[in-house]
């Protein structure tokens, strides 16, 4: 059994790294519209550039 | 299938069934497709010429029906144009490009959305664009030198959508950033409280079996760090509602719920640190789970049924048409926001056009209707000279208007400033949450102080242990989610039901409400005239006299004329040389023989025929504004009686709040007979008449005085003030933009049907809300002497708050399934 103690504290240790992840995911913009990306990929040609982010103006970054 | 719709081909555009007797086609990838009208017919060739006709193949949802673009229409667009208004929307970038977001409507497929995408890319001077399906906006930049706003505009609107600009800086990107930051809330505590679960499940098996001392250590000091993220990161907004509370000196749910997690968190460090009594970080990180996941769908509820219909109609900026002299002399029209006017400006108002401010007549003389204004049912005519008000429309003939008072003194804006001025002192009833936390908090504070003393005298060891473990156990999620899960879930059938609630809490005042206060014109009848009676004074059949009539009134768009038409369905005759004067009637020509119809003065001054007042004085509908009489050179032939006509659903309604035992009033800016009328007919007793919004809200607080609940249900400009004074309000969708801005209550289709079910729905809320809370409470009651005995352990904690949770949230979530039919 000695080797949850180094398996419990990675295990924080990976709890955190998905948190920050996550966190990362989120704030990008991902979850944002959930419903047209999935389609996007079946409609948009590829001759085209892609369309901008709708959600992240430039002027904010 | 339908027999008609054989017959009658579907649209390929719109979908819906073509009407008789068009027969419009357009040339959809080689096909010859029907089109039920030119506005369709213009969308599928602008669909197809821009070589996006894969769009029809692609979609699933209901293509929106462009109708006819109007004149009108674009020129609105071109207002948008103007610097000073793009300044509140438009940002410009470095390279002198211009970048701003739009708001879309009628998107409701992911196809609707590639079509935007494509057609809009394909303008010259267009950079990108981008659509989000789920908040129904998009993102667009462009170069100003090569390409106009109002041009972006028009070319969305060509395909059938409807595109507005939108100030992403205010509401709306703060609403995101809180939506974001929720869900990473939510994801931190789901994704640590998982971990700590885990942890805990070997401390709940090792209690019994006996588990390496060292290891339950490393297992309690993991689960302790592990809920630190959680308590200070997820569970923020509680304390800092729980703060707000405080400092406010009222006692919200938020109190409670930060008490209840600090207590928990204290006492098992506390039991870290000694070793005695049990840890609860995994109680801590559910508790603080399942309220965030409750709050997040009440977030998400309201802002979907908010959102979309609101901010549109918020939008539009209001235009007029301004005529200057240009540099050669002859006349100019312009279009220029309504805030650009000047006193002394010259406006044209046309037929349908709303009269932008406050002015004089100059030229020309219509009816108007005020209805929105003053409640008056009936339009009103103005000749040169006469005063306007802004915000009434122009029903007849075109019209030049000096502009006496500019937009931010119009009476407009006077009753804007006094719906502001009333709403700060809006009534608030104590809402069942908040007395709950209030008397939560003192009962749970008497029984951990007894259950503390008595522990100190019998076993001072175990106090704090015990201690904790009441709070723990008593810890109020189920009573902290009692109401809000029930609010949310009535808000979702409210919406289904096309009731709009936009203040949280509305259903709850809704269904506490003891009187019920009406606005008459648009609000209990539908503000349109219908033919009421037809008297003939010679043996004239009273169908001859409608058809020739309605032949007279062909072309007018005046109300009465309409609801003439309206009533003479049948074979229109044909009249020749048909001749108006506005406001008092036509003369005109059917089968040879001349015909006058109007006013009884009227049709005296034309033929010299004295109208005879055959109609006894005392009766309802003998109002003199809503007779016409129909005369040949000779003789006079008939008279046709009108009435503003009552609403559908009004009488089952009104009968439905009486049967209930509700209060119910009649508050209208219209004339007496035509109110007490109406009030007759739907069978209620107190009806005011001709009163000013400044006078509807002193009634108001007089009967607020008097302890009544009051629901207020309006649509026009002069109810705004009266909505904001009442405990909750709604207003028609169809109403003045005040009004719903006014309301905490917004009746999308104008269905009364939908009020009556959804004060139904209200009070059954008010119901599950009490349940709920007796669910909580008697979890407690079973919970607490367990916990004071000593005898719970952190899984029991554990499993009986969820399990109270649960059941709460199931028992509200019945609300969302409505009784009868499936709308």
């Amino acid at each position: 059994m000695e080797i949850l103690f180094l398996l419990i504290p990675i295990s924080i240790l990976f709890v955190v790294l998905i948190a920050v992840i996550l966190n990362w995911a989120v704030r990008s913009g991902q979850y944002e519209d959930l419903e047209k990306p999935r389609h996007d990929i079946l409609l948009d040609d590829d001759d085209r550039p892609p369309p901008m982010d709708p959600d992240k103006s430039d002027r904010n970054q | 299938m339908h027999r008609v719709e054989i017959q009658n081909p579907i649209c390929f555009h719109c979908g819906q069934t073509r009407p008789e007797g068009i027969h419009l086609y357009a040339d959809v990838a080689g096909t010859q497709q029907p089109m039920c009208c030119h506005g369709c017919k213009a969308a599928a060739e602008t669909i197809v010429a821009c070589g996006l006709d894969r769009f029809y193949k692609m979609r699933t949802g209901e293509t929106p029906r462009p109708g006819e673009t109007s004149g009108a229409e674009v020129a609105r667009y071109i207002a948008f144009d103007d610097p000073i208004l793009q300044q509140r929307f438009v940002s410009a970038r470095p390279d002198g490009h211009a970048e701003a977001a739009l708001l879309l409507e009628g998107v409701t497929c992911a196809a609707c959305c590639w079509l935007i995408e494509h057609r809009v890319a394909g303008l010259a001077g267009m950079d990108a664009i981008g659509v989000n399906y789920t908040t129904q906006t998009a993102r667009i930049r462009w170069d100003p030198a090569r390409l106009t706003f109002s041009a972006i505009l028009a070319a969305i609107a060509q395909l059938g959508y409807r595109a507005a600009p939108y100030d992403a800086a205010v509401a709306d990107r703060q609403l995101a950033r809180e939506r974001s930051s929720h869900l990473r809330r939510i994801a931190i505590a789901g994704l640590f409280g998982m971990q700590i679960m885990m942890l805990s499940l070997g401390l709940y098996l090792g209690a019994e079996g006996g588990v390496d001392p060292g290891l339950a250590d490393l297992l309690r000091w993991s689960s302790a760090l592990l809920v630190l993220p959680v308590l200070f990161y997820s569970a923020q907004p509680f304390f800092r509602g729980a703060l707000r509370d405080l400092r406010v000196r009222t006692l919200g749910m938020d109190v409670p719920v930060a008490l209840g997690i600090s207590i928990a968190f204290a006492g098992s460090v506390h039991a870290l640190l000694t070793g005695r009594g049990d840890v609860y970080f995994d109680s801590v990180a559910m508790f603080v789970f399942i309220l965030l996941c409750g709050r997040f769908v009440e977030l998400t509820v309201r802002r979907r049924a908010a959102a979309q219909w609101d901010r549109l109609q918020r939008i539009q900026p209001a235009t007029a048409t301004r005529i200057r002299f240009n540099a050669e002399g002859a006349l100019d029209d312009e279009v220029v926001p309504v805030t650009a006017l000047l006193v002394g400006d010259q406006v044209r108002v046309r037929p349908g056009e709303v009269v932008p401010v406050d002015g004089v007549i100059t030229i020309g003389t219509s009816s108007l209707n005020e209805a929105l204004l003053t409640g008056e049912s009936l339009p009103v005519t103005r000749g040169p000279g006469a005063a306007l008000l802004g915000g009434s429309i122009n029903v007849e003939s075109p019209l030049c208007v000096q502009v006496s008072r500019i937009s931010g003194e119009s009476r407009l804006a006077q009753i804007t400033r006094l719906a502001r001025a009333v709403e700060t002192d809006k009534p608030a009833l104590d809402t069942l949450a908040n007395r709950i936390a209030s008397r939560f908090i003192v009962r749970l504070l008497v029984i951990a102080l007894g259950v503390a003393l008595f522990w100190w005298f019998r076993d001072p060891s175990r106090w704090v242990p015990i201690t904790v473990s009441v709070l723990v156990i008593t810890c109020p999620c189920a009573l902290a989610l009692a109401a809000p899960a029930a609010l949310t879930a009535a808000t979702g059938a409210l919406l289904r039901l096309g009731l709009l609630v936009r203040r949280t809490h509305a259903v709850e005042t809704l269904g506490q409400a003891t009187l019920f206060v009406f606005d008459k014109t648009g609000t209990l009848t539908d503000g349109e005239l219908r033919l009421s009676r037809v008297e003939v004074t010679t043996g004239m059949h009273a169908d001859a006299a409608l058809a020739l009539a309605a032949a007279l009134e062909t072309g007018s768009e005046h109300p009465v004329s309409r609801a003439i038409r309206q009533a003479a369905r049948g074979n229109p005759q044909h009249a020749e040389e048909v001749r108006a004067f506005t406001g008092e009637g036509v003369m005109g020509r059917v089968a040879g023989r001349e015909y006058f119809l109007g006013t009884a003065a009227f049709v005296q001054r034309m033929t010299g025929v004295q109208a005879v007042a055959s109609v006894p004085d005392n009766r309802v509908d003998a109002d003199p504004a809503t007779r016409v009489v129909l005369s040949s050179r000779l003789e006079m032939l008939a008279t046709f009686h009108f009435r503003d006509t009552v609403r559908q659903g009004a009488a089952e309604l009104v009968r439905d709040l009486i049967r209930h035992q509700q209060g119910v009033r009649l508050l209208s800016g219209d004339g007496r007979v035509a109110v007490a009328a109406v009030a007759a007919e739907l069978g209620i007793r107190l009806a005011d008449a001709n009163l000013l919004p400044e006078q509807k809200v002193a009634r108001l607080k007089q009967w607020r005085a008097a302890g009544d609940v009051i629901c207020m249900v309006g649509d026009g400009v002069n109810d705004a003030p009266v909505l904001a004074a009442a405990h909750v309000s709604v207003a028609m969708g169809g109403g003045a933009d005040l009004a719903r801005a006014s309301a905490d209550l917004v009746l999308v289709e104008n269905r009364l049907d939908s009020l009556r079910e959804g004060i139904g729905v209200a009070r059954r809320t008010l119901r599950v809300m009490r349940q709920n809370v007796r669910w909580a409470i008697a979890y407690n009651i079973i919970a607490v002497p367990l916990a004071a005995a000593g005898q719970v352990t952190p899984w029991m904690a554990a499993l009986g708050m969820s399990l109270s949770s649960l059941l709460v949230v199931l028992n509200a979530s019945r609300l969302g399934h409505l009784p009868g039919k499936g709308r």
